[in-house]
């Protein structure tokens, strides 16, 4: 228990709307259980949709209407006494935010507020975490911060569109790494910039991970980035997890159909071999299908599968699998 | 921001630009004020002519041919329609609008620089309040859509935004002057009383008497800034800069104001610029109803009295000064958005 | 359709408000045509008279029964007020949607000339035609030059809607096809401008009206022709609020204030459910 610093039992979430009459309620989180270790790289992969993004805000112990929490619990267990996210008063949410869970977010294009100089993001993130230095204090300490990422000082008097978008990027990198925070979440990081600066990043990420020992939870849709970064990966369908395991497990025995496929459909060099694709669509979350999500799409369906729910447990493999038919 | 920001080629450019099309709109105004007169079939020479053989005088022909060709001279109406329009552009260069019928022989242009800053005042202080306030309100009922009082206010402004402004006032006037008579209905100030702007009496007056006026400009005005804004911050809202300082802890105060409305009142500049025709409009029929002395009011003498150089003269120094104003307003854009700082 | 409508009716009181008072100016423009009295004539009932069962609006100190010239007036002002949209939408659809697909230099031109327009004081303008023209002036002719006066900020509207549909895949696509330029425009982007024309069309057809009255109140139209504005301008000549005819008045700018309100809560409510953002901002409210 002592090793964790992250933990969701149960967590069940919806969009909920009355709009001209129609009620409606998607379904985007439903029923994820995760341990999240201390000093980990952690990835949780899946398909656009599949509710990645939702999972992360959570997470964070964010949560806006129209989005609700249906059920279960998000405990950060970083502090003296775990900390449930969602019973947690909104003072009590911002003593830990930045400080101690902090988070990149998807697509550096927009981020960054246009009409605010860089500093005074930084001032306007950071610093209220940081009331123990002085103001000059803390801006030497930003300008450090930014030399280690290779930005130089000239930065924090920028605003954002007069910087590139790797600048951006890094930027950003450093706005959620300066408090040293326990758990970084990173959503997409690495998807809206080129190969080259996708692998600098990469690069700096890992390296940051080091120097920190924390826990990132990294979120994308390209499993190549999971097989170079994580150590343990957790594969998202649908609003739930269907398979969890450390990444060469999940890279060479995995048991879950859908990780199979995924991974076959990857693309490796020397690799002749044609690439099947899956019958059907992502299901709709308003509307799911009963018993395993997974069913309708999966060539090893039965009977069982259609009424009953896959729970995760773990499998001869090494890896967690919610699949009846997994060993 | 240093003025090393503002003084760059890519403002310069904006600048010129800007300008150009100041001009342009004068250009376009007043020769639109040129060649109406021309063109209608009334020509002020003649009518003030027949007015004065209406008056019954019995009047010899030829004191009449060179009362005619004198007020031609006057009234510019000599030689060929491209001969008036440049001599007509070079008395404009001096400021001669000729004299004013109606109070002949005093000019045009003296008459409405009297009146003019009353129009001025009112104006500048009611779009400058109407604009701020406006945009805080709606800045305010987009971020907390959810309160109650978010419904009422915005019910509030859109009943009474699309009220004209004529009726608006003339509401105000009604229930305030005399149904709880609380404001003095005519005059910007008490009669009797010398225009005296260093006496704390006469100052007070002036407030009584244009608080209603003012009043009605500032409600009609806000309404539609308060829809405005409170429309461009719900889609603030949903943008990555103002997710992102949300999912990390930002104070509310900070958002508030320094991602949300700081971003939102953008477009609403450019909006203010924008309607300044029409607030300019707006506040001639308000001094009409509640009979402030600007040009409003002179205005409506000049039509009631045929008073053709006094119209001519408050036509060509509303369409410049509005695209004046609009001018200053786009200038002080960059100075809000750093983005067209540079490009 | 259908559904739409009754989907709207419960859940919007702005809705139902303009609904009421659509159908409050259409009885009114109907009754209009059913009057015993012809708009012009007077001295025909008793004069001042308060509101009562007999004379519901009350009568004139020039002997009109103030009802049935509300309906006339009503009809006028409406009529005119169509009159000046219609005119003012074909100028700003042709402007706009040109405009804003062509580009470059086209569109630069015909912007600078817009915005010309837009930043104009319109009322100085109107006023100078007006006390120039008045014997002349007829409606039509104050319709069109109104539209003249009037297309601009709406070209500018539509404009932009057109630009942003300019970078959409199928417009490219379209484009790629070989159609030509009118039948992508009235054909492809139409629809999608549509809304945005509707919205725009009340508020000129409220914008116009309450230049007419204006105008009519300062003395300035034709002023046998019931509209608001006249009805307005003879109970200001007969000093109705001094003398105690009251009502001369008041039915006029009631009349104004509730259907103009309703129309624009009308407009405002169909825009809400017509703007897919709308629907996302209110769902945002839900819980």
């Amino acid at each position: 228990m002592s090793d964790l610093i992250l933990q969701t039992k149960g967590l069940r979430a919806s969009y909920i709307t009355h709009l001209y009459g129609i009620d409606r309620e998607v379904k985007v989180v439903d029923g994820v259980d995760l341990a999240i270790r201390k000093n980990e790289f952690f990835g949780i992969a899946g398909e656009s949709g599949c509710g990645k993004t939702t999972l992360l805000k959570l997470i964070a112990g964010f949560c806006k209407p129209p989005l609700q929490v249906q059920a279960g619990s998000v405990e950060f267990l970083g502090l003296s006494e775990p900390m449930s996210l969602f019973e947690s008063t909104e003072d009590e949410l911002y003593k830990i935010r930045w400080r101690n869970i902090s988070y990149i977010m998807q697509g550096s294009m927009n981020v960054l507020n246009p009409v605010r100089k860089v500093f005074k993001s930084f001032e306007d993130f950071a610093y209220p975490h940081m009331q123990d230095l002085t103001p000059a204090q803390f801006k030497q300490r930003v300008i450090e911060h930014l030399g280690n990422l290779r930005l130089g000082k000239e930065v924090l008097d920028s605003y954002p569109h007069e910087l590139s978008g790797g600048m951006r990027q890094r930027v950003t990198i450093g706005l959620a790494t300066l408090c040293s925070p326990q758990i970084i979440i990173a959503d997409e990081p690495t998807t809206a910039l080129d190969v080259v600066v996708q692998r600098e990043t990469l690069g700096l990420i890992k390296r940051i991970q080091k120097e920190l020992a924390n826990t990132i939870i990294l979120v994308t849709h390209d499993l190549a980035v999971h097989a170079n970064v994580c150590d343990r990966i957790a594969i998202m369908y649908a609003g739930t997890i269907v398979e969890e395991g450390k990444t060469t497990d999940i890279f060479d025995r995995s048991t879950h159909p859908y990780t199979q496929h995924l991974i076959r459909s990857l693309p490796r060099l020397g690799d002749k071999e044609k690439k099947g694709y899956l019958k059907g669509a992502p299901p709709n979350l308003a509307d799911p299908p009963p018993g395993c999500r997974f069913h309708p799409r999966c060539p090893l369906a039965v009977d069982r599968c259609r009424v009953e729910v896959p729970r995760l447990e773990p499998k001869k493999s090494g890896t967690m699998a919610a699949c009846f038919l997994a060993e | 921001m240093t003025f090393k920001h503002l003084f760059n080629k890519n403002f310069g450019k904006y600048l010129l630009g800007r300008i150009g099309q100041t001009i342009m709109v004068i250009i376009i105004g007043i020769t639109i004020t040129f060649i109406i007169p021309r063109l209608a079939p009334t020509n002020p020479v003649e009518l003030k002519i027949q007015q004065m053989m209406v008056s019954g005088a019995n009047i010899h022909p030829e004191a009449i041919r060179q009362f005619r060709e004198a007020m031609n001279d006057i009234y510019g109406l000599k030689g060929t329609l491209l001969e008036q329009y440049v001599n007509f552009w070079g008395r404009l260069a001096r400021g001669d609008l000729g004299p004013s019928i109606f109070s002949f022989p005093y000019p045009a242009t003296d008459i409405i620089m009297k009146s003019m800053p009353w129009t001025i005042g009112l104006l500048l202080s009611t779009s400058v309040i109407s604009w701020i306030f406006g945009n805080l309100l709606g800045g305010l009922a987009g971020y907390y859509s959810n309160r109650r009082w978010t419904r009422w206010a915005e019910l509030l402004a859109n009943s009474i935004r699309p009220i004209p402004y004529y009726i608006f006032a003339f509401i105000l006037l009604i229930v305030f002057c005399f149904v709880f008579p609380l404001f003095p209905t005519l005059g910007a100030y008490d009669r009797g009383m010398d225009e005296n702007w260093m006496n704390p009496a006469f100052l007070l007056s002036v407030l009584h008497h244009t608080f209603l006026p003012a009043l009605s400009l500032v409600l009609t005005g806000l309404g539609g800034w308060l829809l405005g804004m409170r429309a461009l911050v719900s889609n603030i809202i949903s943008e990555d800069y103002v997710q992102y300082a949300e999912v990390a802890g930002v104070k509310k105060k900070t958002i508030l104001y320094q991602y949300v409305m700081r971003n939102a009142m953008l477009p609403q500049i450019t909006g203010l610029g924008m309607s300044l025709g029409g607030i300019f409009s707006g506040a001639l029929i308000t001094e009409y109803v509640f009979g402030i002395p600007g040009m409003g009011q002179l205005a409506y003498r000049a039509i009631v009295g045929f008073d053709y150089s006094l119209i001519m003269g408050v036509s060509i120094f509303s369409i410049v000064g509005v695209s004046v104003a609009v001018l200053i307003v786009d200038l002080l854009y960059p100075i809000f958005d750093p983005r067209v700082r540079l490009n | 359709m259908i559904n739409a409508f009754k989907g709207l009716w419960k859940t919007s009181g702005y809705f139902r408000f303009g609904i009421v008072a659509l159908v409050f100016a259409l009885v009114m423009v109907i009754l209009s045509f059913f009057s015993p009295y012809k708009p012009m004539a007077s001295y025909k009932v008793p004069t001042d008279l308060p509101p009562s069962f007999d004379y519901l609006f009350g009568t004139t100190s020039r002997g009109q029964d103030l009802f049935w010239q509300m309906t006339f007036a009503l009809r006028n002002s409406l009529g005119f007020g169509l009159i000046t949209a219609f005119l003012s939408r074909i100028l700003a659809i042709l402007v706009g949607m040109y405009s804003g697909y062509k580009g470059g230099w086209f569109d630069k031109f015909l912007m600078s000339i817009n915005d010309s327009f837009v930043i104009m004081p319109v009322l100085p303008i109107l006023l100078l035609l007006n006390f120039l023209l008045r014997d002349q002036m007829n409606w039509f002719y104050m319709a069109l030059m109104m539209a003249l006066l009037g297309w601009a900020w709406d070209a500018r509207l539509i404009r932009s809607q057109v630009l942003s549909l300019k970078q959409r895949v199928f417009s490219e696509t379209a484009v790629f096809c070989g159609m030509r330029t009118r039948k992508i425009i009235f054909h492809e982007h139409m629809p999608y401008v549509l809304p945005v024309l509707f919205s725009t069309t009340i508020n000129n057809l409220l914008w116009s009206i309450g230049m007419e009255v204006t105008l009519s109140i300062l003395g300035l139209t034709n002023l046998n022709n019931p509209t608001i504005g006249v009805v307005i301008y003879w109970a200001n000549q007969h000093q109705s609020m001094i003398s105690g005819s009251w009502w001369w008045v008041a039915a006029p700018v009631l009349v104004t204030v509730f259907v103009f309100t309703g129309f624009y809560l009308l407009s405002v409510s169909i825009n809400e459910f017509i703007d897919p953002r709308t629907r996302l901002r209110m769902k945002g409210g839900a819980a």
